[in-house]
């Protein structure tokens, strides 16, 4: 017996239970299914992060108060405002140093003449669309004389705007932020969320000099900042630059270089590291979603193959009493657990696709099937219908013919 | 070449042992038939027939004893060889007809040519002309089981039994589950076939009018042939005193 027509037997047979078969194989559907969107989403998670480097530009440093022992998590991190003011300027006159900004930030609600929003005050400084590579719609940006001048006005993101002004053009209208009235100079482009799931176009920019005297409680340092960012002329420079900036704070806040920092530099790619982590945590979660599932729909089809075996008993008696050898029915067994197996693949194949493509459009990323997991889906599944399906097969391959013969 | 038996046994005896239990369902036999022989086997329920008959279709081994096929011994041969005798000079009918269920009556009689290694043509070619021959018209050919007859479906068995040109058939009661009327006409089937092919027939029936139809008719009686005689001269009855 050739394979092709073993594979039609094992299409017939299981075409003539498409119930339990579909049943059978519900395991390995769910399991190949999550594989799939297990994969797309991690695809899609990391062009996600990608495009939020670009967003953020690929050369960009932030300085956060508060040290870090170690990369990453440390909660001590951002507490203590030990940045100020003249720390961004001295580190904007650093060589390759292409342009700085403080960022001094606070939350609070906003009324414009439509309605009212809560979001998060950006303090800034001019060079701040340069340095977080972010362009505007509509509008200007403030300019030098603003920060001067601590003028109150104001650059929106495009929530904010959409929110504030549903139907009407922001520019040049006043809103309340602490009741204090501010003229919208500018709109910022739309950037969407962010892997974490945050709006990035939640947001309000205005002269740090306008937030830190118009809109601060005076109980806060005059001159602290809470972060400092700033973008090196040429990514060759990180490291160097990073070095210098870490002596200068430590010169300026007087720490020895063995000491621990008040301070921590981050670039990028750090943050990008953060959130690949992140994603990837997600990932692993799912991948042993379908594992566990691919292992419970193996024992699944060990289980129905069984019973099949045990159902046909007189079959099996029959086609060795005309000269089937065991081989036969091993193959005859085997082929149809695999048959069974790719089927259920296929399936949860297509479920998986679908399944990423609502993922996508929920987690507003690009999705494209992709072929080579599409592929190793269906590989993986034949494969656990044979390793499953060995058992059962085996005990057809060795039943007595007369006693398969003799069964009712 | 003529005077070699097709089959015969020496001294053959099958033991089944459950636990303490010894039972001896076949006792000791000696048997003979030639090349062209229709043979039935009668004797009450429970005599060995069907046991003797699985050891002649190699589906079974003896116990002790020899099993010549075609002046080979195939008592002590392997599963495989085996299954490659009943393959290739075997074929079984059987009273439940034993045919696959929602399968066609041509898919059924293509069976034992798949494990033949024959191409998808030729199994359907000498399916559809064993099916004529068993007495199968065209127009049921592809109705499966349930559709058709007990005879009709006798007759795919035939005809499955046939497609491999088998040297002898056996069949364990293959009228068991059929009517009077139904039953002459299978039984004219085997008798043509046995005639007109010299195609070698072992038959177990329990009815002297289906054995009527064989040339010799052999008796069992607690596992051992107590009487083994031309049909012409059989008395019904005569053995189980
Ligand atoms: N596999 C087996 N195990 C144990 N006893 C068996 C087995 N097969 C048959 N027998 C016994 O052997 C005897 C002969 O059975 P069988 O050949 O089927 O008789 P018949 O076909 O003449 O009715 C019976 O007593 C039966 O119970
Ligand atoms: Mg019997």
């Amino acid at each position: 017996m050739n394979l092709a027509l073993a594979l039609r037997l094992a299409l017939g047979a299981i075409v003539r239970n498409k119930e339990r078969s579909l049943l059978t194989v519900l395991g390995i559907v769910i399991g190949v299914a999550a594989v799939i969107v297990t994969v797309s989403i991690g695809a899609g998670a990391r062009a996600s992060i990608d495009q939020q480097i670009a967003n953020l530009g690929s050369n960009v440093v932030i300085v956060i108060p508060g040290s870090s022992a170690t990369q990453g998590a440390h909660l001590g991190l951002g507490g203590a405002a030990t940045l100020t003011l003249g720390d961004g300027l001295a580190i904007a006159h650093l060589p390759h140093v292409a342009a700085a900004t403080p960022l001094v930030t606070l939350r609070t609600q906003v009324v414009s003449q439509y309605g009212n929003w809560q979001t998060q005050i950006q303090g800034a400084a001019p060079t701040w669309p340069f340095v977080r590579n972010w362009e505007l719609s509509a509008g200007t940006f403030f300019s030098d004389t603003d920060v001067a001048t601590s003028a109150k006005v104001c650059v929106i993101g495009a929530t904010v705007a959409s929110e504030l002004f549903p139907n009407a053009d922001p520019i040049g209208t006043t809103i309340a932020i602490r009741n204090v009235p501010f003229r919208v100079i500018g709109v910022l482009t739309t950037r969407g969320h962010n892997v974490f799931g945050m709006d990035q176009d939640d947001l309000i920019v205005v002269p740090y000099s306008a937030l830190m005297q118009r809109l601060q409680s005076s109980n806060v340092r005059a001159d602290a900042v809470n972060t400092l960012i700033f973008s090196v002329d040429d990514p060759t420079n990180m490291t160097g630059v990073t070095a210098d900036v870490d002596a200068l704070l430590r010169a300026r806040h007087r720490i020895a270089p063995s000491a621990l920092p008040d301070f921590s530099i981050r670039n990028t790619q750090d943050v990008a590291s953060v959130a690949t982590s992140t994603a990837l945590t997600l990932q692993i979660l799912l991948a042993s979603v379908a594992t566990v599932s691919l292992v419970v729909g193996g024992i699944g089809i060990m289980n129905i193959m069984l019973v099949s075996v045990t159902e046909r008993t007189r079959e099996i008696g029959l086609r060795m009493a005309v000269g089937a050898p065991g081989r036969a029915i091993l193959m005859q067994f085997l082929v149809e657990s695999a048959t069974l197996a790719t089927v259920g693949g296929a399936i949860g194949v297509v479920l998986g696709v679908v399944g990423s493509l609502v993922a996508s459009a929920i987690g507003k990323f690009a999705y494209q099937p992709d072929l080579p997991s599409i592929i190793g889906a269906l590989v993986f599944s034949s494969a656990v219908g044979i390793f499953f399906g060995y058992s059962p097969a085996r005990r057809a391959a060795t039943l007595d013919p007369i006693v398969a013969l003799r069964t009712e | 070449m003529t005077e070699q038996a097709l089959v015969r046994t020496i001294a053959l005896s099958k033991v089944f042992a459950a636990g303490e239990h010894r039972l001896v369902a076949v006792d000791r036999v000696d048997f003979t038939l030639a090349r062209g022989e229709f043979v039935s086997i009668m004797g009450p329920s429970g005599s060995g027939k069907s046991t003797f008959m699985h050891i002649i279709g190699c589906l079974d081994r003896p116990t002790s004893g020899t099993y010549l096929f075609d002046g080979v011994d195939v008592s002590t041969i392997d599963a495989d060889a085996r299954a490659a005798l009943r393959r290739a000079k075997l074929g079984f009918v059987f009273q439940a007809y034993n045919l696959l269920p929602r399968t066609s009556a041509i898919e059924n009689a293509e069976l034992p040519m798949i494990y033949a290694g024959l191409s998808s043509r030729e199994r359907r070619d000498r399916a559809v002309r064993a099916l004529l021959d068993a007495g199968l018209e065209e127009r049921h050919h592809l109705q499966p089981p349930s559709e058709l007859s007990g005879g009709q479906q006798q007759r795919v068995a035939i005809a499955r039994a046939l497609v491999n040109q088998p040297e002898l058939i056996l069949a364990d009661e293959p009228t068991g589950a059929l009517d009077t009327k139904t039953s002459g006409e299978i039984m004219t089937l085997f008798q043509g076939l046995n005639r007109a092919r010299g195609l070698s027939v072992l038959m177990v029936t329990h009815e002297a009018s289906v054995a009527r139809y064989s040339q010799r008719i052999v008796s069992f009686l607690d596992g051992r042939i107590v009487n083994d005689v031309p049909t012409e001269r059989y008395v019904a009855g005569s053995a189980v005193e």
